[in-house]
């Protein structure tokens, strides 16, 4: 047995996938399938199990698969669906190269590993301006992300999601937390993990590390939940003397709210939430969004058709795959999100504003499927206040 | 040297003539011709754009029209209807019943236009490229092409006043360049005693000298001295026109002077076998017997006889032939008599015979070839010719004390060169003249004294003899011991056993006709023996003559020596004399001092050194602009573009009507107010670009509508999309431009590099991509190999049907020899531009090499991602929906109707959204003919346009009645409905429409307006014209091809967000439906023109055009990247 099959053997072991029933139930949740993409998860299992030499067939599907975890989260057996595909990704991309068509022409890959570069100097902290109090360094740091980059790239959308940041941090300073925000910090790395090239994603984390280590941060508080998952889950991997505490921005909040003395200005909106999926079904959060949410009087809160562990995937992870398929699934989302009659669509991932904003600003639609879509964090930043009863 | 006849057949040509150059003709041209009317289009011009008048160049004009013209002359002067013909004249326009005839003369194109690769050899060799006024320069810039052209006079005079016709011009402009060898080789190719002929001859060009006009003659003889005695010093100069091969015919030259020689040689060169035979010891004639050897060393005549026996004549001394009956026995199978004039003449006068009295040439040849001769201390010379002169220098020499000529001409009469008489004045000789001898007297047999008397030359009667005069009875001695009798020869045909066997004219002289036989057919004469006494190139001039009959008379060919004239060739006059030339005197050659001289038989004149030599020869005025040296031709022997040869043409046409862009170029002024004479504008530097168009496109539109009947149809079938070939066998071709490309061992380096490319089968050097037999090489070995895929690297940069404003005549002209003629697919093409890279001047071998690598790196890289670039095509049909009524509509309309178009018009349109018509438009009364394909709708209410150009859907309202018409082009003719086309400076459309000149033109192709400011350049009915024009140009053609750069769509990657169509300007995006609320794009290729903002703005990729893919771009970077990385590493 090659190394190769070899290296499959593990994954499949690992990703319990020798478990699998062929009951089909992955497919028949997946939203890629469901929106007529030729890609089936069910299909794929049985490839890799029993029929690896058509290569061709499991190259081709490996690079279609969302990673969203609908399929896992459905699985009787337990199947990690999506971590297989991280896994085999990885695998392919160093054996026959990385595949897969990158939408906007790779550009944001690019600039990723252009990241890598250790002698990188950033313009990352322009946007800052007396709405926010930050340090330079201190045991506190809040991490930005690709935030800054986002809005430059995606101008044609119109997306915002700096605010995302701004209101991040404006957060923190509500609880008299000034946070250290680092100039050279790196991307996570959570695109470039994901879509199999495992080397400069490790190299990011590194880099991270040592940015932390250099401001002498002690805990990072982080908002992006890929970010999150990246920093708690997969730094410690990879930094083996990993020592910093890594924090989510809304847990962080949710436990300060239990102090008292804070409460939320009441909201007169209908709200409805798009759960991102590294959010919610890989890292488990689905309820302390909403009980943040609950404490906004005046409020209304209507679930999608599908939310929580059933939420549908803004259509695309990792910058990959954007496509007809990917379209089809965020106009049904969003068509989703009208019928809960909310004016407001809430999300807490940027990645799910930027997909979700380009499909709202379709020229072809003429606006039709817009709705106002903001950050939880912008959303309790704007109505936190200080109770006084 | 061969004259090709001029042979063009006179089958008239039916086209529309249009006549004159400009811009406004180069519209005309494109409307005619893209509406499928041929058009052959005259102009006296060299180039299809001259300068607007007022401007005195072309700098003037503003770089962005210069370049923007550029794609559309080349579209026209390609196009396969249009007929170019520059450089010509209309001589002849006639009105013959409904058309017109008309006869053009164009002149010869010594370059031509259709094979020149631009290459520029010609210039590095042409000897006058330093000089002031090079003949060879580089089309204008106005012209897309780096064709070469060639300024030819008609043939220097010098030339032409020499018998033989030596090439004067040409040997001074390589002399002048210190091209010694090529000087000598132009002179040889006509002349093969050039060191003879430097010294002796009497140079008939020095007096037919331009310079003359100026200052002095060139002293034309005296360079040509020169470069005979520097072959002499440096070896000879192989002559390197090859010979004829060996043919079996013997022929018998008589004689070996100056005639039997130069006859030998050109008989020889045909390939046929001479023997000369010669009475005399010695080989030369009258050369040896005659002149003297301090005129011309024997050295020099021997080395020039040796030349030509070892070129292969047979030269056998010492025969007399005594019949010519023997000559045939020997299997001659032609005779040449070049016996000259041997016989002195005698004077019939008392004492003749006494001792001392001698005759010239039994005097000087004993001199000259036997070492006798006595002469006495006072010795007569009788005679002024330069035999005379010869005689008395000869006589000094030899010793006598005083030596004097007598003769009855006055010192200007006198027949020998006036150099010649100064050289024998110089060294002593006296002369008596005016005064003829008529007795000589003297002491037991010796002569004693010559009585003479004063006298003088008769006018000349009617048959041309002269007599004396004698002016007075009286008589006076003159005391002397030796007289020389030299006043002329005559043939001695008796001697040879010939007399009474050959008809014979006056003084015994060999009677020829015109091609120099004789009464005997295969014997023919020439020379002295036919002229009597005359000159050496005469007699060369006529020996060339008789070969030339004799291999008539032998192979039944025409004479290869024809003579010529100065318009033989070239055309024009001679280059004016500038007036920044200084006037400079000859120089005179240097002499022996006259009292050293005449002590010995050595050479008087020392000859030019090179300064002399060089500074003499730039003294030629070039009187012909191109000197016709050919060097030009050696370097152009693959392409062929050079031929100094050309005739003029002449075309004969039949015109239903005629297009005038220059009055001053019409034959007679009275045409333009005929029928069927229409203006096509001129442009004036006051004039607005546009103007001039319009007017054209206005008379092209009048000429449709008498010309339909002459239009092309189209098949569709000719135009299918080639298709790409599976991958596999890839081939390489480099071209060499005709050597200008690079170095040799560079292209084979580059060659080398590319045929070691795994999967690449084929790898060639092509002598030249755009020449039709250079494509033809290509198209053979794609075939024979089977290439799928081809890269050629040469000047071209696409393979694409499309012209941009960087192409040229050599590029377009590769893409039409590869894809049009020979059929190649384009999509299995591609093209690198190495020639910009690598023939800028100034890289080393090395940098050249590494420049073309890079550019195959990327071309190995798309080779591989190419894909089909057709997309099909879409039949265009012939119905018309013209929207408004006014005068620019209904002209617009009649003109189509009468171009055989199925015309609907609405006289009153009112759109959807306008509350009411304007009162002009209402109250306007409708004009309706009777015209039976003409469909008149009196108003209607128009709501919406969709489609494209061959499918215009129209929703419209007719009397409440809702309507949907179908059209294949749409005409918007009021201004209140302008806003149903979109709108010109949406999305900064303005600048695309600077490069189309398209005044009709909406964004979209096939829909066209007539906006209000177009009246201000023409009238209404003009106006309509030139619209009809545009439609039919669009439609004429019946289909619409695709185009290369409409991008494809990847219906799974395309999200259907719309930005595609958001973005394009020319509505060639549609967007279509698909289940669950989502949308895919499509482009609607006919409206789309390739400008790729769509793929640009794709957020996802899902748009690419087929040439110069993003793909294509990305693997460019990556592997360039990966090639840095490389070299960075080594």
């Amino acid at each position: 047995m090659s190394e190769y099959e070899q290296k499959i053997d593990k994954i499949i072991r690992d990703q319990s996938l020798y478990q699998c029933l062929e009951c089909g139930k992955c497919s028949a949740s997946c939203p890629r399938q469901l929106a007529g993409k030729e890609y089936s998860p069910r299909l794929l299992a049985h490839k890799i199990i029993a029929e690896r030499e058509d290569e061709a067939f499991i190259e081709n599907s490996i690079w279609e698969c969302l990673t969203c975890g609908q399929c896992g989260e459905r699985c009787p057996s337990g199947v990690d669906f999506s971590h297989l595909i991280l896994e085999m990704r990885t695998l392919l991309a160093g054996t026959k190269g990385l595949k897969g068509y990158r939408s906007h022409d790779g550009a944001l890959h690019s600039w990723m590993r252009l990241m890598t570069s250790p002698n990188l100097q950033q313009e990352r902290l322009g946007w800052i301006d007396t709405r926010v109090r930050v340090a330079a360094y201190g045991k506190l740091a809040f991490f930005t992300g690709c935030a800054p980059y986002f809005d430059v790239f995606f101008s044609g959308i119109r997306v915002d999601t700096l605010s995302i940041v701004r209101d991040s941090v404006r957060l923190l300073n509500f609880m008299g937390i000034v946070p250290a925000l680092l100039a050279n910090e790196r991307c996570c790395g959570h695109d470039l993990l994901w879509t199999g090239d495992r080397e400069n994603f490790e190299t990011l984390c590194r880099l991270n590390y040592h940015e932390f280590k250099a401001a002498g941060v002690e805990e990072v508080v982080v908002s992006c939940p890929e970010c999150f998952y990246m920093l708690s889950e997969y730094m410690p991997q990879v930094v083996p003397e990993f020592d910093i505490k890594v924090t989510l921005l809304i847990e962080l909040l949710e436990r300060e709210m239990k102090k008292g003395g804070m409460a939320f200005r009441p909201l007169k909106r209908k709200v409805t939430f798009q759960d991102p999926c590294r959010l919610g079904r890989i890292c488990g959060r689905y309820d302390t969004p909403r009980s943040l949410l609950s404490l906004i009087p005046e409020m209304g809160f209507r679930e999608m058709e599908n939310s929580g562990r059933s939420a549908v995937c803004c259509g695309n992870s990792g910058f990959i795959n954007c496509d007809a398929y990917s379209k089809r699934i965020q106009v049904q989302r969003l068509h989703e999100a009208k019928a809960t009659a909310a004016d407001l669509l809430v999300t807490a991932c940027p990645k799910c504003m930027i997909h979700l904003t380009c499909t709202m600003r379709d020229p072809i639609k003429h606006g039709s499927l817009a709705m106002e879509i903001r950050d939880l964090a912008s959303v309790l930043a704007d109505q936190i206040e200080w109770a006084a009863k | 040297m061969t004259m090709v006849a001029d042979t063009e057949k006179t089958t008239p040509l039916r086209a529309v003539l249009l006549v004159g150059s400009g811009y406004g003709a180069l519209k005309v041209a494109e409307d005619l011709a893209q509406s499928g009317i041929p058009v052959v289009w005259v102009t006296r011009a060299q180039h299809f754009l001259k300068l607007p008048e007022g401007a005195k160049s072309f700098i003037e004009w503003p770089e962005d029209i210069n370049f923007q013209f550029r794609p559309l002359y080349l579209r026209v002067t390609r196009h396969p209807l249009v007929t170019p013909l520059t450089r010509a004249r209309l001589e002849i326009l006639e009105r013959e019943g409904s058309s017109y005839r008309a006869v053009i003369t164009q002149d010869p194109h010594f370059i031509d236009y259709d094979l020149c690769t631009g290459c520029g050899r010609c210039m590095e060799v042409c000897p006058l490229q330093n000089t002031a006024s090079p003949p060879l320069s580089r089309s204008p810039a106005y012209c897309p092409s780096r064709a070469l052209e060639l300024d030819k006079r008609k043939l220097g005079a010098c030339r032409v006043s020499c018998p033989l016709g030596i090439n004067v011009q040409a040997y001074m402009a390589l002399a002048a360049a210190s091209r010694f060898d090529e000087a000598l080789l132009v002179i040889k190719e006509d002349n093969p005693l050039p060191g003879i002929c430097g010294r002796v001859c009497h140079h008939p060009c020095e007096e037919s000298c331009r310079r003359r006009d100026l200052d002095q003659a060139v002293a034309i003889r005296d360079i040509k001295r020169f470069l005979a005695d520097y072959e002499a010093q440096r070896g000879p100069v192989k002559l390197d026109i090859p010979a004829k091969p060996k043919r079996g015919e013997r022929v018998a030259v008589i004689g070996s002077g100056p005639a039997g020689l130069t006859a030998a040689h050109f008989l020889n060169r045909a390939g046929f076998a001479v023997t000369i035979f010669e009475a005399l010891p010695e080989a030369g004639g009258m050369l040896r017997a005659g002149i003297n050897t301090f005129r011309l060393p024997r050295p020099v005549l021997d080395a020039e006889i040796k030349a030509i026996s070892n070129a292969g004549v047979e030269i056998r001394t010492g025969v007399k032939i005594d019949s010519i009956d023997s000559l045939f026995a020997q299997r001659f199978s032609a005779v040449l008599l070049c016996t000259g004039t041997h016989r002195d003449l005698r004077l019939n006068i008392p004492g003749e015979n006494l001792e001392g009295v001698v005759h010239c040439v039994q005097f000087l040849s004993g001199v000259n070839l036997y070492g006798t001769g006595q002469v006495g201390a006072h010795t007569v010379v009788i005679g002024a010719g330069n035999s005379a002169m010869d005689a008395a220098r000869t006589a000094l020499r030899l010793g006598a004390e005083e030596v004097t000529i007598l003769a009855i001409e006055t010192e200007k009469e006198m027949p020998a060169h006036p150099r010649e008489v100064r050289e024998a004045r110089e060294e002593g000789v006296q002369f008596k003249l005016g005064a003829a001898p008529i007795a000589f007297e003297g002491d037991s047999g010796r002569m004693r004294r010559i009585i003479c008397r004063p006298a003088h030359w008769s006018e000349p009667d009617p048959a041309g003899a002269r007599r004396i005069v004698y002016d007075s009875e009286q008589t006076f001695a003159l005391d002397t011991d030796t007289v020389i009798v030299a006043i002329g020869q005559q043939p001695h045909l008796e001697e040879m056993g010939l007399g009474g066997s050959l008809a014979t004219g006056r003084g015994g002289r060999v009677a020829v006709n015109d091609l120099l036989s004789t009464s005997r057919p295969g014997v023919f004469a020439a020379g002295d023996v036919v002229t009597g006494p005359s000159t050496v190139i005469g007699s060369m001039a006529s020996g060339r003559r008789a070969a030339g009959s004799i291999i008539e008379y032998l192979t039944g060919e025409p004479s290869p020596f024809a003579d010529i004239t100065a318009e033989s060739r070239g055309a024009g006059e001679y280059v004016e004399i500038s007036e920044d030339i200084p006037r400079q005197w000859r120089p005179e050659t240097a002499q022996r001092q006259p009292k050293a001289r005449r002590r010995d038989f050595d050479e008087v004149d020392f000859g030019f050194t090179t300064e002399q030599a060089l500074a003499e020869s730039k003294r030629c005025l070039q009187c012909g602009a191109c000197c016709e040296c050919r060097v030009c031709e050696t370097v152009c022997t693959d392409i062929g573009a050079v031929d100094h040869f050309r005739r003029s043409k002449r075309f004969d046409i039949v015109s239903p009507c005629v297009i005038v862009a220059d009055a001053n170029e019409l034959p007679r002024s009275d045409a333009l107010d005929e029928e069927g004479v229409y203006r096509a504008g001129e442009f004036k530097t006051t004039t607005d670009i546009m103007n001039v168009l319009v007017a054209g496109s206005a008379a092209a539109g009048q000429a449709m509508a008498q010309a339909a009947s002459l239009r092309v149809p189209v098949n569709l079938s000719d135009h299918e999309p080639a298709k790409v070939l599976d991958k596999g066998s890839l081939g390489f071709f480099v071209c060499a431009c005709n050597g200008a490309m690079a170095p040799a061992g560079v292209l084979e380096r580059i060659r080398k590099l590319a045929g070691s490319v795994p999967g690449v089968v084929h790898s060639e050097q092509i002598f030249s991509a755009c020449h039709p037999r250079g494509s033809d090489l290509i198209a053979r070995a794609v075939r024979e190999k089977g290439l799928n895929r081809v890269i050629l690297a040469s000047c071209v940069c696409c393979p694409l049907e499309f012209h941009c404003i960087s192409c040229n005549d050599q590029r377009s002209r590769a893409r039409i020899h590869l894809f049009d003629r020979l059929g190649l697919a384009r999509s299995s093409f591609e093209m690198i531009n190495i020639k910009d890279h690598i023939a800028t001047g100034g890289l080393s071998e090395d940098e050249m090499f590494g420049r073309a690598r890079d550019l195959l790196r990327g071309a190995f890289v798309r080779v591989h991602l190419m894909g089909p670039l057709g997309q099909g095509a879409t039949d265009i049909g012939s119905k018309a929906l013209i929207l408004g009524g006014s005068q620019v509509g209904v002209s617009c309309a009649l003109n189509l109707s009468l171009q055989g178009f199925h015309v609907r018009l609405v006289h009153r349109c009112k759109l959807a959204d306008e509350p009411e018509l304007f009162d002009a438009i209402r109250q306007r009364p409708i004009e309706i003919s009777d015209n039976r394909s003409i469909t008149h709708v009196d108003e209607a209410e128009i709501h919406r346009i969709s489609g494209h150009v061959g499918d215009f859907k129209v929703v419209a309202f007719e009397k409440g009645k809702r309507r949907t018409w179908r059209a294949d082009v749409i005409c918007l003719t009021d201004e209140n409905v302008l806003p149903l086309a979109i709108q010109e400076d949406w999305m900064g459309l303005k600048k695309l429409y600077r490069y189309d000149f398209s005044f009709f033109h909406t964004p979209q192709l096939g829909f066209y307006r007539v906006m209000p400011r177009t009246l201000k350049r023409v009238n209404a009915f003009e106006a309509g014209a030139a619209l009809a024009a545009q439609v039919a140009t669009v439609t004429a053609e019946a289909f619409l091809k695709d185009h290369e750069l409409s991008p494809r769509i990847d219906p799974h990657l395309c999200r259907g967000c719309g930005r595609c169509a958001e973005i394009c300007p020319f509505d060639a995006i549609r967007m279509v439906a698909l289940p669950d609320g989502i949308f895919t794009a499509e482009v609607v290729r006919h409206n789309c023109v390739g400008c790729g903002g769509c793929v640009g703005r794709c957020p996802v990729t899902a748009m690419d055009i087929p040439y110069f893919s993003n793909q294509l771009l990305e693997e460019i970077v990556v592997k360039t990247l990966a090639g840095e990385r490389h070299h960075e590493t080594r």
